[in-house]
């Protein structure tokens, strides 16, 4: 059970992160900060939790990575979405809009 | 493509994993400063915002290691890990190392050498399209005779056959080349109109045959092999068009074949010239060899029912002069024919250098096995601080597996290199041999035989090694503490399943080189020794008339006879060992019933010297003579086994007969019974013989061999036949000249081959064996060296230590032996048709056998034995 649970929270993180990139390429500290910003700091993504999903979303070949320049002129590494990633964000969403819809219905039966 | 990438990435987290390393810290160094100058921005001091975006992150070396959890080699770099920690221990203990690579070289080796031979061999298809269509095609009256096919056969075969597929007649026959510095014996093979379209390839310049061309009226043509385009015409462009003188005939070169085609016969000739088949007035000769092309689609079965077809048609077209009923084609695939009987042999060449490996790596086993005590600590420690039980064992298998890739490696430079030299040693009558070579499927060999030995010496060390226990080693300093009893009791099976492997060997071989040496000794029925044998193929073009070819035979026979150091000078048509030249014939006192097979015997025509020159002894009535010429009543000399057999308890002389189916001929009168000879080869049952004069047999009065009796090397007479032999006929060649030594040594050829090769993995399982069993017996002493301390403290004589520690490695041996000797009771089977004058359990063979095994096993141990009755009690005692 542990460990399903742990899943959904890696998976709806990976698609927080790649909707956060979906908006352009940024960089780590970014993707924490726009998820962060958008959900009104509700959701605070952990550093421990957010580089790993990173690499694990790269080697799946949903985003890349290239060192950049950032606004104050400091070396940086940029995510940017992938065409596959753009196509697993859509499925995600998918799957999100209907789980969620799902868990509305459930909770709202009085 | 994900795993691609992913395991681009992991190759180069193995490769360059400080990059890496770097690439994760700088991205975290930068989320870092971010975060701080975001805090100062929002009014924190700097090193208050610093030290908040530290606390913030976390721990750093953990997410860092997380990262690196995702973005590094895993299993690879384990693997690489493994790799790098086995190549250290490896380098760390040369000795052992060199020894294992070595043993496992030796063994690999071998195999891959042997295997490249059953290969090109057995293995391997013919070399022409769709090689499964083809047959050779023969005659047979019964089991036991089979024959050629003659012109009349194939010209009915020819027309019928096309239904199906194609056929070619073949005849090979040296031919004399003229036109050159001198005239030369050239290799060649007369073939029918079909012949390169039957086997499917085509000339590389020129053209083929075409249909019609083997029919006596047209030009003769020639196709000539790349290798006689090169030697003899320079490899010139004008080549086809031009024209050769072959047996005084002139032919036109049509075409030049690829230089790499092999031709379907045991050697490839140099000219393949048109035969020309001449309209047969009688059935007979059966000469000609017969390749038959079933069409695609049509079966062996198929194409052996139409050929049983056609022989009832050619029977009744041609019965008044060939009234044999139970004659009729037989086919055979061709590779099957090409092949013969050598295939046993290179089969249990295989299962040997089987043993072979099996041994080496049963040996590598018990070198790691012994190795494995020293490293009992090492092995507790790196359990202790965590390693678990699979990555240990995987950790020592990579270990073994690098061993057994330095092996395989060495093993295949072995084999490239032993190729040559079992080439180099093979006879020459094996066939295909042209075809082994180094190719993929030998490299796949080894592959697998250096994957299977790792398996066995790799995987089972690897298990027992990892001693679940880890207290035990830790406390005792891995010295002198007793040995696991289950690694011990492996390490006995080990000594015994060698033994057990190198008696089946050590037999074989025995039973192999037992034959040889039989062989060796048997009589061949004439004296061979100081004899020349020099074949003069005479062009019927130049010698159309019979008596011309006596004449020139007569002329030639008188002028080596008076060459200093010549004994006596003689002609035969075959020679013995090697002559399988056969006719049928009917006695007078009882004819052959209507529609049976006539009997059949070798059949030689000879000068009245032959037996005189070959020392064949006279058993009976007279020789044959000079009075028994052409003109004479035809007269013949009969072997021993031929007057024993047909006559039994008669008189044979002045007996009558008739020769080759020929019904209107004049009887033939036996004269004298002469001695048998080998005709067969030296290993040959005798056979009944017919020898007639040569004067009287107009067939083979072209194809006479000379043969003299010399004083000195017989070889050193070549420049004086020659001279003679020019000096009747300026553009004769000798063709075939050996000595009677170097046809005895032929004969022996494939028997002394594999007395060679099995002799040779005989001896190296007997050195693995005693190694191991040296080895084992080595160890336990060196492990109860304080045990046996003790003994001696407490008054044990040195006899009694000595046979305690002889006496184990005895245990071991004899049951190794008598496992052994069951198997290679059940093995040795498979070799009887390879032997000769030894049963295949011949007991004075297995007993030797098992005394050397044994002996040297007592050998073997006695070494360390010896140091037990040594072993110093203080020291012994003192040693812990």
């Amino acid at each position: 059970m542990a460990k399903a649970k742990n899943n959904l929270l890696q998976g709806t993180l990976d698609m927080l992160v790649l909707k956060a990139l979906s908006l352009g390429p940024m960089h780590g500290y970014g993707v924490g900060q726009r998820i962060q910003q958008i959900s009104d700091d509700v959701l605070r993504v952990e550093e421990g939790s957010l580089y790993p999903a990173l690499y694990r979303i790269e080697q799946q070949g949903w985003i890349e990575s290239e060192w950049g320049v950032s606004d104050n002129n400091q070396q940086a590494k940029y995510y940017k979405l992938t065409r596959q990633g753009r196509k697993q964000l859509q499925v995600e969403e998918e799957n999100w809009g209907r789980l969620a819809g799902a868990i509305f219905k459930v909770m709202a039966t009085t | 493509m994900t795993w691609l990438k992913t395991l681009a990435a992991k190759l180069r987290a193995v490769w360059n994993g400080e990059a890496v390393h770097h690439d994760i810290d700088e991205e975290m160094q930068f989320h870092i400063r971010m975060r701080t100058q975001e805090n100062i921005e929002r009014g924190m001091s700097p090193d208050d915002a610093r030290r908040n975006a530290e606390e913030r992150f976390g721990n750093e070396g953990r997410i860092k290691e997380q990262g690196w959890d995702v973005r590094g080699g895993g299993w690879l770099e384990t693997m690489w890990q493994d790799i790098r920690y086995g190549a250290r221990m490896l380098r760390k203990h040369p000795g052992f190392s060199l020894m294992a690579v070595l043993t496992l070289a030796l063994g690999i080796g071998a195999n891959t050498a042997i295997f490249s031979i059953v290969n090109g061999v057995l293995l391997r298809p013919l070399p022409y399209p769709e090689p499964d269509q083809l047959d050779t095609v023969f005659q047979q009256n019964s089991e036991m005779n089979r024959f050629g096919i003659s012109v009349a056969d194939f010209l009915g075969m020819e027309k019928e056959y096309a239904r199906i597929g194609s056929v070619a007649a073949t005849s090979p026959r040296a031919v004399t080349l003229t036109g050159g510095e001198r005239p030369e014996q050239i290799k060649a093979t007369f073939a029918t109109s079909g012949y390169f379209k039957t086997i499917g390839v085509n000339p590389a310049r020129g053209r083929a045959f075409v249909p019609g061309e083997d029919r006596p009226e047209k030009d003769p043509v020639v196709v000539i092999s790349h290798g006689f385009w090169q030697r003899h015409l320079g490899g010139s462009a004008e080549t086809v068009g031009r024209r050769l003188t072959l047996d005084g005939v002139s032919y036109t070169v049509i075409g030049i074949m690829p230089q790499d085609f092999v031709a379907p016969s045991s050697t490839t000739p140099d000219l393949w010239p048109i035969l020309q088949l001449q309209t047969p007035k009688r059935r007979g000769p059966f000469t000609l060899r017969v390749i038959a092309r079933r069409n695609p689609g049509v079966s062996e079965q198929q194409g052996r029912a139409e050929l049983q077809r056609i022989a009832r048609e050619v029977f009744t077209q041609w019965s008044n002069t060939f009234p044999d009923v139970n004659a009729t084609y037989v086919s055979t695939p061709l590779k099957q024919a090409l092949v013969g009987n050598i295939g046993t042999t290179l089969l249990v060449l295989l299962g040997a250098v089987g043993c072979v490996l099996l041994l080496a790596s049963v040996n590598v086993a018990n070198l790691l096995l012994a190795r494995a005590s020293t490293r009992q600590q090492e092995i507790a420690i790196r359990a202790a601080l965590g390693a678990g039980r699979l990555r240990l064992v995987r950790q020592l298998f990579t270990e073994s597996l690098l061993l057994a890739l330095l092996g395989g490696a060495a093993g295949l430079l072995l084999a490239v290199w032993g190729v040559d030299t079992l080439l180099a040693l093979s006879p020459e009558n094996i066939p295909r041999m042209d075809q082994v070579k180094v190719d993929g499927y030998v490299l796949g060999f080894a592959g697998l035989g250096t994957f299977l030995s790792c398996l066995v010496f790799g995987l089972v060390p690897a298990l027992y090694n990892v001693n679940p226990d880890l207290g035990e080693p830790l406390k005792g300093g891995g010295r002198g503490s007793a040995e696991v009893p289950g690694r011990r009791r492996l390490r006995d099976l080990l000594v015994i399943l060698e033994f057990a492997l190198a008696l089946p060997l050590l037999v074989g071989a025995g039973l192999m080189i037992n034959s040889f040496m039989r062989l060796q000794q048997v009589k061949p029925g004439f004296e061979p020794d100081h004899l020349l044998t020099v074949s003069l193929p005479l062009p019927a073009l130049k010698y159309p008339k019979d008596e011309q070819a006596i004449n020139f035979h007569q002329e030639l026979m008188r002028k080596v006879q008076t060459l200093p150091g010549v004994q006596s000078a003689s002609l035969g048509a075959n020679l013995p060992l090697d002559s399988g030249n056969t006719n049928d014939f009917e006695l007078e006192i009882r004819p052959t019933p209507p529609g049976q097979s006539s009997e059949v015997a070798e059949f030689n025509p000879v000068s009245p010297e032959y037996f005189r020159t070959l020392g064949i002894p006279l058993l009976k009535g007279r020789y044959l003579t000079e009075q028994d010429n052409a003109e004479a009543p035809p007269v013949t000399v009969v072997s021993e086994t031929f007057a024993k057999r047909y006559f039994p308890g008669e008189d044979p002389i002045g007996m009558r007969l008739k020769t080759g189916g020929c019904t209107e001929c004049d009887w033939t009168t036996i004269v004298g019974v002469v001695g048998d000879v080998k005709n067969g080869g030296l290993g040959a049952e005798d056979t009944p013989a017919m020898y007639c004069p040569f004067v009287q047999e107009s067939f083979t009065i072209r194809m006479m061999t000379l043969v003299l009796r010399t004083e000195g090397d017989p070889l050193s007479f070549v420049s004086a036949v020659r001279r003679e032999v020019n000096g009747i006929d300026p553009d004769l060649a000798l063709a075939d000249v050996k000595s009677m030594d170097q046809l005895m040594s032929e004969s022996l050829g494939q028997s002394r081959y594999r007395g060679v090769l099995l002799g040779i993995f005989a001896v190296v399982a007997l050195t693995l064996a005693a190694v191991g069993i040296y080895g084992v017996i080595a160890y336990a002493v060196s492990q109860r060296t304080r045990e046996i301390g003790i003994r001696i403290a407490l008054g044990a004589r040195k006899g009694h230590i000595f046979r305690m520690v002889v006496g184990h490695g005895m245990i071991l041996s004899l049951i190794g032996v008598a496992i052994g000797i069951a198997a290679s009771l059940m093995l040795t089977r498979f070799l009887s048709s390879l032997l000769y004058g030894v049963s295949s359990t011949d007991p004075l063979t297995f007993t030797s056998v098992v005394l050397l095994l044994i002996s040297v096993a007592l050998a073997a141990c006695s070494i360390p034995a010896r140091r037990a009755t040594r072993v110093d009690p203080m020291i012994a005692l003192r040693y812990e």
